[in-house]
């Protein structure tokens, strides 16, 4: 088995009486896209900065590539790659300026580094705007700046905290295609986002955190999972009254209204039994005009706020890299 | 293994020419920043205004004959220098680290190749580049003054060389001042100022006394002026690491650094005194206690403990690697040893009776130093009762030496007149107090031959309990850098044996 490329132990970072990291313990292969998903306040931005070296644990070791971070801070950072969530541009660079000044930073020189920016400008298609002001420009491409910037120097561990906050969803879509040639690459990225279903396309695997600690480490479906034996998800679609829906869900044991649509409702049955569904199903046609009657994966937030709901659970071990999951469905 | 992320372009492109690729990246950046900013601009195009307008009119007074246009003309010239030199170009340098901190584009810029210093001397020296783009601007005037007459070259060269050491050392200044919390960036220069002003008076007091001129080689007044020189460099590269340090990792450790430029000033006191006499080498060894004193109350006032990084890279050096070790480690306890040190050096200069104030004997002077140490270490043992003040440490520990300060003031200003019972209560408890007892312990030595001691035991048990308190709060703080010390020594036998 290959050694992983991060391992984080007991990791904690106190700020006056608040704990941001309280003990936090995991670790990432090379090759893996990694989600952190948390609530503001979880601590996420916190352990994504002591693990690009910009902040010091109080406690616990962080090493990557087995060097210490804290203790070789220089020695680490040349295989790093940070994105931060609030980006400032600089006042009078522009696009090639920028890009051709954090080159010779990583210590690009001559033909090599007018060879590498250009590449970095056709990936991230910033070619256009090279003598834009980098304060003239949108949201997206200041992001894909952003990035070209972080990929000047090849780094093998990139962290991304809340990259596509804010963007649009063309931005949005740019944005993943370019976190999944990265990964195809074989880059190792560790991204932050409130956006839990986006991560949990984008990511092979998932970090839950709550007040400072890791309260699930696996893919998005684990989490899905975890009450999946007790609890099924359905999508109720029906013909007139939706109120109706929701009374008839309010008064059958076992039923709890999720969200009411326009044409119906998503709702939970705590049994998950086909016997018991289609017994659920005969009736529900029964007492009204029932249209469609499909059941659902959860979804990574419903399963996330349930967790949380039911309080921190232990961190448990990231299974394999996912298989293609089957939806279990009854159609009516 | 990953593979480049980019596809390659077909064809590698031309550089680019602004700046070639060996200059170094961060004084690329501020150039190509700094040159298109409207303070350069405006500077730039607001002088050459001015002295076309200031010229033009000192013609036309010359053709007149009406009044001293040569004097105008010299005025204009030097004043509209000076204001470029020591005040645009620092007050520029205030926004240097600051801006880079504000906007979080610091943590981008510490993620490449480039260190703390290489940050800081790129900003640095590319604003004096800038400053020196200005001053070649004006130097087209400079040389239309000859016009007016009486030009002495090399003068102009010494004063324009002076300048720009002067502009050097307070960008310097602005550059650390910009990386500090708000309010210490407003104190501090006031602070500095009022010192450089006590500093300056002392200084070219003494120079008038002795009817020095500032000029390169002549006896003991070239001496002088090397002197001022040399203190100045030394200055200037303090404020440079005190920058650096704002923006350095903590794994970096840059107090062997300040410690050892502060250690400089007093290292020239031997030298000045075989080869300039005593009251030179009495003047630099004043120069050199103030100077130590600041930078100990910079370098003690600090609740850090140092981390296994700092030690090894000390004690990996064998004993004596150890030993210097100590006198340098990030942290309180580091700094009080320090403190002793430099002052068991001073002491001894004093011993050999280098410094003669009125009828103060090697041994008050050695007795007032014992003092200065409990002065300066014992606000740190009070707060060392407090761990959880952490990076307020500096502030709290400045109140504290102000407020016994205030108390020593309002003693020494209320000894000669008639005073209640309560006030000679607190004269009394002032005289045993470790801060208020140096400054009123400094009085008596200046203006009182007669210092009959009465206070002696007082202050010597004062002493050995402030000495017994810093042992006592240092020991956790000792016993780790020992224990980092003592495993590096088994990794090393380790080694071999493997």
């Amino acid at each position: 088995m290959s050694t992983p490329l991060v391992e984080v132990e007991n990791l904690t970072r106190h700020f006056g009486h608040v704990r941001a990291v309280d003990g936090v313990s995991f670790t990432l292969n090379a090759g893996q896209v990694v989600g952190l998903i948390g609530a503001n306040g979880a601590g996420k931005t916190t352990t994504m900065r002591i693990l690009a070296s910009l902040d010091v644990p109080d406690g616990g070791t962080v090493r990557i590539g087995g060097v210490d971070i804290v203790d070789h801070p220089n020695r680490v950072r040349r295989r790093l790659g940070w994105m931060p969530d609030h980006f400032s541009a600089y006042k009078d660079t522009t696009v090639g300026d920028y890009l051709d000044f954090f080159g010779r930073a990583h210590g690009l020189r001559g033909r090599e580094l007018a060879k590498r920016v250009s590449e970095v400008m056709e990936f991230t298609d910033l070619a256009p705007l090279n003598a834009r002001p980098m304060d003239a420009l949108s949201k997206g491409q200041t992001q894909r700046l952003c990035l070209g910037r972080m990929l000047l120097n090849d780094p093998e561990f990139m962290i991304l905290d809340e990259p596509a906050a804010g963007l649009d969803p063309k931005a949005r879509l740019e944005f993943k295609n370019l976190v999944r040639i990265l990964r195809d690459r074989g880059k190792t990225l560790l991204i932050s986002s409130h956006i839990l279903s986006e991560l949990g396309e984008m990511c092979d695997t998932l970090l839950f955190m709550d007040a400072g600690r890791v309260v699930h480490h696996g893919d998005r479906h684990s989490l899905q999972r975890l009450d999946s034996e007790a609890l099924a998800v359905f999508e109720i679609t029906v013909h007139g009254d939706v109120e109706a829906l929701g009374n008839w869900l309010a008064v059958r044991p076992g039923w709890k209204l999720v969200e009411t649509l326009r044409t119906g409702a998503r709702a939970e049955f705590a049994q998950s039994d086909p016997a018991s569904i289609a017994a659920e199903v005969r009736r529900l046609a029964a007492d009204l005009h029932l249209v469609e009657f499909r059941r659902q994966e959860r979804r990574l937030e419903e399963a996330f706020v349930d967790m949380l709901r039911q309080g921190a659970r232990p961190a448990i071990k990231p299974p394999p890299l996912p298989a293609v999951s089957v939806n279990g469905e009854i159609k009516s | 293994m990953s593979t480049a992320v980019v596809i390659p372009v077909a064809e590698a492109p031309e550089p680019r020419f602004d700046f070639p690729t060996w200059l170094p990246p961060m004084f690329v950046k501020e150039l190509r920043q700094g040159l298109r900013t409207r303070g350069f601009v405006g500077s730039m195009v607001g002088f050459q205004v001015v002295m076309v307008v200031a010229f033009v009119w000192a013609f036309a007074v010359n053709i007149f004959g009406e009044s001293d246009a040569q004097g105008t003309v010299n005025g204009f010239f030097w004043g509209v220098l000076g204001i470029m030199l020591l005040v645009i170009t620092p007050l520029r340098a205030m926004a240097g680290l600051r801006q880079e901190i504000d906007a979080k584009t610091l943590d981008l810029l510490m993620l490449t190749n480039l260190t703390s210093w290489r940050i800081v001397l790129g900003k640095w020296t590319s604003l004096l580049a800038q400053s020196a783009l200005l001053v070649l601007a004006l130097l087209p005037y400079g040389l239309v003054r000859y016009f007016f007459g009486s030009v002495d070259l090399l003068q102009d060269l010494i004063g324009i060389a002076s300048m720009y050491l002067g502009c050097g050392m307070l960008t310097a200044v602005a550059l650390w001042v910009s990386g500090l919390p708000r309010l210490l960036r407003i104190g501090l220069p006031i602070g500095l100022v009022l010192m450089a002003q006590g500093m300056g008076g002392f200084i070219f007091g003494g120079m008038a006394h002795g009817g020095m001129r500032i000029t390169p080689s002549s006896g003991s007044g070239g001496a002088v002026a090397w002197l001022m020189v040399f203190d100045c460099v030394l200055l200037l590269l303090f404020c440079l690491v005190q920058a650096v340090r704002r923006i350095a990792p903590p794994a970096e450790n840059h107090s062997p650094l300040a410690r050892g430029l502060a250690l400089l000033t007093l290292a020239a006191v031997p030298v000045l005194y075989i080869f300039d006499g005593k009251e030179t080498a009495m003047g630099q060894l004043w120069i050199a206690v103030v100077a130590l004193a600041l930078v100990t109350i910079i370098e003690i006032s600090s609740l850090r403990r140092p981390m296994s990084v700092h030690v090894r890279t000390w004690w990996r050096r064998g004993r004596m690697g150890g030993w210097v070790g100590r006198l340098v480690l990030p942290g309180w306890p580091s700094a009080a040893l320090f403190t002793a040190f430099w002052l068991a050096v001073a002491a001894v200069g004093a011993s050999m009776e280098l410094i003669k104030l009125s009828s103060a004997s090697p041994g008050d002077m050695a007795w007032l130093f014992a003092l200065l140490w409990a002065a300066l270490v014992f606000p740190m043992v009070l707060l060392s009762f407090a761990p959880n003040i952490g990076r307020q440490a500096p502030l709290v520990y400045f109140i504290l030496q102000a407020a016994f300060g205030i108390l020593s003031l309002f003693i020494g200003n209320t000894s000669s007149i008639r005073m209640s019972e309560t006030v000679k209560a607190i004269e009394w408890l002032a005289h045993l107090l470790p801060v208020s007892s140096f400054w009123l312990q400094l009085e008596p030595l200046a203006t009182h031959p007669a210092y009959d001691g009465r206070y002696f035991t007082g202050q010597a048990v004062m002493l050995v309990v402030v000495a017994a308190l810093a042992v006592w709060r240092g020991w956790g703080y000792w016993s780790w850098v020992h224990a980092q010390g003592a495993s590096l020594r088994q990794e090393k036998k380790a080694v071999p044996a493997g």
